[in-house]
């Protein structure tokens, strides 16, 4: 396109290197394990790059843990799992500390969510206790335990899952909690060809290992600070702001859009914006985050939770784009 | 469901506000009944009260369809329906369950409103109608976008009506007007207060204290002077001892008579119920359709069931000429008020010619102590009183109001041959000083007499003037009020708030003057001319047709134009930028290539582009500075102008001379 071709130098410039080619380098390479799934993909890195957390909510064995890990491999990142279970304790997640009689004092042991991807598997199975403590370090970014507060690892990346099926003995997310989660996806079986050659190769294991760091934290970190800098235009901010109304008036909604979710509309299109190598935003970018971003802060008139992101294309069809 | 009841209320409010003018209309038990209704609606859902199931609401409604039957007799007119409709969207706000079910209630709302012009078409009312209207579509928007608090919808509510008001002026003005025929049939003005074609002791005090207009005057030019104000109505010929009746009377073309002081005027005469036009003293001509009576009266042939407008010419100075007198101007009942008939053939003898004996009987009312009240004591008990009313009133009681002047005068004159008759109708009217036409008020009716002479002709001559020249100068309701001790009026006279309520009084029948006149007038003839002079042949047989055409015309010009100014209001950032894309995507719109509203630039530059290779090109050269201008870092005003320049320059080819134009 035109548009991005004109701007790509000069985001290239900012940021140091040719990003179309390293994002496109990127993907390629998740790509080659998670197969199939480029959307999907882009979606998980801008979530990252926003600086946000994602929830994906799928079945079991289509490929979630493996989105992580294989991001986590590619982005040169620390990555931890954690599968959640009812008779979890906050310190489970957090951490301890431990008396430690060669010392004679109290040493912290780290939990698992001291890393920098956190894959919390089942999340509705742990407890509402459990799980705010969760939501908790994913929001501040840090972790009070014992009086004491400590930062967490920069870039933090959560990627909580939970089955859509399954209701039995879960705690469901609160909206408030599903609130700071910046998107909620699905991965979606693959398609056939995809398919076939999973089956095919049985397995992505081999490709799995030959995963080979693109990115590393210090960079990750410093990309999520130039994704800020991407412009937003008035004429944007105007568009986004008459899908929010639209929202709020709708009979389709009984509870619409807050402007926190706003913010986050925003930002993941910045990030999405960031990761195709241009430095504006257009409504088509906001079109493309938006089921994504507003499909769980959403309620249906007729009282259901969220709307998958098919559904809310009527709601993009009835804001105009304005001139 | 906490949400469900904030919607329940503005449609049961909705339901109230639209039956309140039927109140009066619809027997008293449905009005109760829906009252009750909707107290019930309002507060039921709040106080957790049981709604009623299905089958209660069919046996209510049935219950109610039989008792608006048995109270109709049977039979299911204007006032039946109107009463069923009420009932019924009352019981409907019970079954209230789903969306449809408030939509339906709501549209009962406006069949509601509108059945409001069964009963009335005045300017209070229609504005009333506006206001039903109004909250009637306040609510429907509330049910549709709840959540919008109560200010949004009504301010929306407002703003559709306004938008909506040039349409119905150019439909009002333009679309082929329904005289009569389908409406008149169903107004049901019956009420018939107001003038009567008889006089009986009592009919007139009843109407001084009915101070509703009887008919509004617009005179060409300067009115004549008020001393000539006689509105006269009926002629009154058979006297059977009580009661003065019009008797028969044949129709003629008009009797002619010679005139001096043309005046020319239109009349609105309100709903009545009765037949009588009024003309001032002495009408020689009503329009066409009235019938002309030998007495110079005018009747039409259906009761006046609704507002009617007609034009006249009276002379004030007016001679009938020297007709043979008749016999019924000279009939008295026999044997009755025995006492007049000898002091009027006393007088009669005393008198040279019949002006001094007329003269005589005004002296005698002048001399002896008469008085003007308009609560005369009722006559005595014995039966000779009761059957001598005139000489009750004029050797005894002495006191009465203009009825018994004129009954009594008219019995002397006939008493001693000379030809009267009784004249009764309206005299005197308020002039406003706004619009300058005269208001003539149920409380100004009137009764006076004419003497036929063989010089003169028909004269008039007022015997109430004789008794109370104050009476002809002022209207009865001061009389009223300089009887009433303790009236609110008189307490406010002179003080800044009686001067502040009279001008509003002036006002507001001024307005309604001209809402008479401009509104509820314009007829036929008045569009006929309309027509001709927007140059449609009101005769042709197309007439209508175009007329019709023109309404769509001037209707979609006022909607293209609303249109345009909210497109182009500030807020809606309408800058040069936006500008140039909006007039590109109309080229391509042209060319049959639309953009979808929630379309973004880059979506649509690749969907024209799919479509049309050929301007691939343009459109994204286009497409990349619009984007970068409204989305990117500013741009440089080159770049805008270059931008406009490009979108002028753009002239996509329709498809089928694609392969020409693309070299």
């Amino acid at each position: 396109m035109p548009t991005q071709d004109s701007q790509a130098p000069k985001l290239a410039r900012i940021s140091g290197h040719n990003l179309e080619s390293l994002f496109a380098q990127t993907i390629e390479q998740i790509g080659r394990v998670i197969l199939g799934k480029q959307e999907q993909i882009r979606l998980a890195l801008a979530c990252l790059f926003a600086q946000g957390h994602l929830l994906v909510e799928d079945m079991p064995g289509i490929g979630k843990t493996t989105l992580a890990k294989v991001l986590a491999g590619t982005l040169g990142l620390d990555f931890h799992r954690v599968q959640c279970t009812s008779d979890m304790l906050p310190g489970d997640i957090l951490g301890v500390s431990v008396f430690e009689q060669k010392s004679g004092g109290f040493v912290f042991h780290p939990g698992p969510v001291f890393t920098q991807v956190l894959l919390a598997d089942e999340i509705n199975r742990a407890t509402p206790k459990t799980q705010s403590a969760l939501l908790e370090a994913m929001e501040e970014r840090q972790v009070t335990i014992e009086g004491q507060t400590r930062p967490l690892p920069g870039p933090f990346f959560v990627i909580a899952t939970q089955n859509p099926l399954e209701q039995a003995g879960t705690y469901p997310l609160p909206e408030s909690q599903l609130d700071r989660f910046l998107m909620r996806t699905a991965i979606g079986y693959p398609d056939r060809a995809s398919e076939h050659s999973l089956l095919a190769q049985g397995g992505v294991f081999r490709e799995l290992e030959e995963v080979r760091p693109v990115f590393n934290a210090e960079k990750v970190a410093r990309f999520q600070k130039l994704v800020l800098k991407i412009h937003t235009s008035q004429a944007l901010i105007h568009y986004v702001q008459d899908i929010l109304e639209y929202t709020r008036k709708s009979s389709a909604f009984r509870l619409g859009l807050s402007p926190r979710a706003g913010l986050a509309i925003l930002a993941a299109a910045r990030a999405w914006v960031f990761i195709n190598g241009r430095n504006y935003v257009l409504p088509e970018d906001v079109q493309k985050v938006l089921p994504y971003v507003a499909g769980h802060r959403l309620r249906g008139a007729e009282g259901q939770d969220g709307f998958a992101p098919d559904e809310l294309m009527g709601l993009l069809l009835s804001v105009p784009v304005p001139s | 469901m906490a949400q469900a009841d904030i919607r329940a209320r503005p449609i049961a409010l909705a339901v109230c506000l639209c039956t309140l003018p039927h109140i009066f209309n619809i027997p008293p038990w449905t009005a109760a009944v829906s009252a009750g209704l909707w107290v019930y609606a309002f507060f039921a859902r709040g106080r957790g009260w049981p709604f009623p199931g299905g089958r209660i609401l069919t046996v209510l409604a049935f219950f109610g369809f039989a008792g608006i039957l048995a109270s109709q007799g049977g039979g299911l007119g204007t006032d039946g329906a109107v009463a069923l409709l009420s009932l019924m969207a009352a019981l409907k706000i019970l079954e209230i369950r789903t969306h449809r079910d408030r939509m339906l209630t709501l549209v009962l709302c406006y069949f509601l409103i509108v059945s409001g012009l069964f009963f009335s078409n005045s300017l209070g009312a229609t504005l009333y109608m506006f206001f039903c209207v109004w909250c009637a579509t306040a609510a429907i928007i509330h049910v549709n976008q709840p959540g919008m608090g109560a200010r949004a919808p009504l301010r929306l509510s407002g703003v559709l009506m306004v938008q909506a008001l040039p349409v119905m002026a150019a439909w009002f003005l333009l679309f082929p007007r329904i005289q009569g025929g389908l409406w008149s049939r169903f107004f049901t003005h019956a009420q018939k207060t107001g003038f009567s074609s008889e006089m009986s002791p009592g009919n007139i005090a009843d109407l001084a204290r009915n101070t509703a207009a009887a008919f509004r005057v617009e005179f060409e030019g300067e009115p004549p002077a008020r001393r000539h104000w006689y509105w006269r109505g009926v002629a009154l010929w058979d006297y059977d001892g009580t009661t003065w009746r019009i008797g028969d009377r044949e129709a003629s073309l008009g009797r002619r008579f010679s005139g001096k002081g043309r005046a020319a005027y239109t009349v609105s005469l309100e709903p009545n119920g009765e037949r009588w036009l009024f003309a001032l003293d002495m009408p020689s001509g009503v329009f066409a359709r009235a019938v002309h009576r030998d007495d110079h009266t005018f009747y039409i042939r259906q009761p006046v069931t609704q507002r009617l407008i007609y034009n006249a010419v009276s002379y004030t100075q007016y001679n009938t000429g020297p007709l043979d007198a008749d016999k019924a101007a000279l009939a008295l009942p026999r044997g009755l008020n025995p006492k007049t008939r000898e002091l009027a053939q006393r007088l009669r003898a005393e008198s040279k010619n019949t002006d001094q004996y007329v003269q005589k009987i005004l002296a005698y009312f002048r001399e002896n102590p008469f008085y003007y009240t308009l609560k005369p004591p009722l006559p005595g008990e014995s039966a000779e009183y009761r059957q001598n009313r005139v000489d009750e009133f004029l050797f005894g009681s002495r006191r009465g109001f203009c009825g018994h002047y004129a009954s009594a005068f008219a019995v002397a004159m006939r008493a001693a041959g000379v030809p009267c008759r009784v004249v009764a109708g309206y005299q005197g009217g308020a002039r406003n000083p706004y619009g300058g036409h005269v208001t003539v008020r149920q409380s100004d009716a009137h009764a006076w007499c004419e003497v036929f002479t063989e010089e003169k002709g028909w004269t008039r001559v007022d015997p109430t003037a004789a008794v109370a020249p104050g009476r002809i100068l002022m209207d009865a309701s001061q009389i009223l009020e300089a009887e009433a001790a303790l009236d609110i009026f008189r307490m406010l006279r002179g003080t800044r708030m009686g001067q502040w309520m009279n001008t509003a009084g002036f006002g507001w029948d001024y307005i309604n003057s001209r809402w008479n006149l401009w509104v509820m007038g314009y007829s036929q003839r008045e569009q006929a001319g309309l027509w001709s002079r927007l140059g449609i042949d009101p005769g042709g047989i197309r007439a209508p047709a175009k007329a019709m055409g023109l309404a769509l015309c001037a209707g979609a010009v006022v909607a293209f134009s609303v249109a345009l100014f909210h497109a182009r209001r500030p807020g809606t950032r309408t800058d040069a930028v936006g500008r140039a894309w909006e007039d590109f995507c109309g080229k391509l719109n042209r060319a049959g290539l639309t953009r979808r509203p929630g379309q973004g630039p880059v979506d649509y530059m690749e969907t024209v582009s799919r479509a049309r290779p050929d301007i691939a090109r343009e459109v994204r050269g286009i497409t990349s500075i619009y984007t970068r201008l409204r989305y990117g870092r500013g741009g440089s005003a080159d770049s805008e102008r270059s931008l406009a320049l490009l979108v002028r320059r753009f002239n996509p080819p329709a498809r089928r001379r694609v392969k020409q134009g693309a070299e």
